[in-house]
């Protein structure tokens, strides 16, 4: 009986460890899941079919921008694809946005949800940082007391040199994140 | 003696502060130096002529900047010929004795600027340099610059910061399609 316990425990211990894995947020991606990725990528590592929603983005009405609610490793996340063409004619999806409230998401500086301001602008400090007040989204600023918006630039996009460009943003209240978005804007697969 | 000196500190408290507030930064000038003064004030404040040599000379050139001595201290002023009158549009210093009302200025490091300008659009980057046209640019390791602005667009008071500190400073107004 005391071995079997003494299993049951490591096996308990073992799941719940997996469960609450830390993953890594970088410039580029969240854990395993890049910046860059098809779709069929995404699906083949998150061992699931994503479904887009249905919003005035969608590609089904012939725009060029999707949005996608699923988990990966237990996290909540929201990703975001892009029309991008290989072919004439031809497309695939691609991961241009993932955004998540996780406390189990942390930079290697060990920022995440919980993490002040100026950690961050010390944390990063040979990049390009933008601070705004509101939550700024795409061409929409959402006020409000305490609300503001980091962001964290790689050279390609401060510079916007042409090359893939990731940005990093945080949403801060009162200074302090609440949540985040990794952000692409990749170059043109037929260039 | 006793009562001259009461008078003696009064006297050199107030220059203080008369002093504090000609070399006060704001978004929008040095003190009574503002940012879309026209010549003729600028002139009547410096209390001497500028002498023109682009604008009026060049008739395609509309803008040039300018050497002053303010208040004793050196300023480079930008001046921008608008359709009936030529204007202040851009105001540079090095100077110790410029200040934000915070008390941001030479010397001042990043965090601090960052953390005296709550709600404000603050945009922190490493200066780049452009080599070659082909080149990808090139990151300073030492130099940055800080950017405060109210709004997107607007004036803005430009930090130029060697090793996270402040060296100068520039007035200018930013307009969105510039950055």
């Amino acid at each position: 009986m005391k071995k079997i316990c003494f299993l049951f425990f490591i096996v308990v211990a073992a799941c719940t460890a997996a469960q609450n894995k830390e993953q890594l947020i970088t410039m580029n991606g969240l854990g395993s899941l890049k910046l860059g990725m098809s779709q069929a990528e995404v699906e083949k590592l998150l061992n699931k079919k994503i479904e887009m929603t249905k919003n005035y983005l969608d590609t089904v009405n012939g725009s060029y921008q999707d949005t996608a609610k699923t988990t990966y490793e237990d996290i909540a996340v929201q990703l975001e694809f892009q029309k991008s063409f290989y072919a004439p004619y031809k497309f695939r999806m691609r991961l241009i946005g993932i955004r998540a409230n996780s406390p189990l998401c942390k930079t290697e500086a060990g920022i995440g949800v919980g993490s002040d301001q100026l950690k961050i602008v010390a944390a990063y400090d040979n990049y390009h940082v933008k601070i705004q007040p509101g939550y700024v989204n795409y061409y929409e600023t959402e006020k409000g007391k305490g609300k503001s918006t980091l962001s964290v630039l790689d050279d390609a996009a401060s510079t916007m040199d042409g090359s893939d460009a990731y940005t990093m943003v945080f949403y801060l209240l009162n200074k302090k994140v609440v949540s985040f978005e990794l952000k692409a804007t990749l170059k043109d697969e037929r260039d | 003696m006793k009562k001259i000196l009461p008078f003696l500190f009064m006297f050199l408290s107030i220059t203080a502060v008369a002093q504090n507030k000609d070399y006060l930064l704001s978004l929008d000038g040095m003190g009574a130096l503002k940012l879309g003064m026209p010549l003729t004030e600028l002139e009547k404040l410096l209390q001497t002529k500028v002498a023109l040599k682009v604008i009026n000379v060049d008739p395609v050139v509309l803008t040039e900047t300018i050497k002053a001595k303010y208040k004793g201290i050196d300023v480079a002023i930008n001046l921008f010929k608008r359709q009936d009158y030529i204007a202040v549009d851009g105001i540079s210093s090095s100077s110790p004795l410029c200040k934000t009302k915070s008390g941001i200025g030479v010397g001042s490091t990043k965090l601090q600027i960052i953390a005296a300008y709550d709600g404000y659009h603050i945009d922190a980057r490493p200066v780049y340099t452009y080599k070659e046209s082909d080149a990808k640019p090139e990151k300073s390791k030492t130099e940055s610059t800080i950017t405060i602005k109210e709004d997107v667009e607007g004036y803005a008071l430009v930090f130029n910061l060697s090793n996270n500190k402040v060296v100068s400073f520039d007035i200018i107004p930013i307009y969105d399609d510039e950055e």
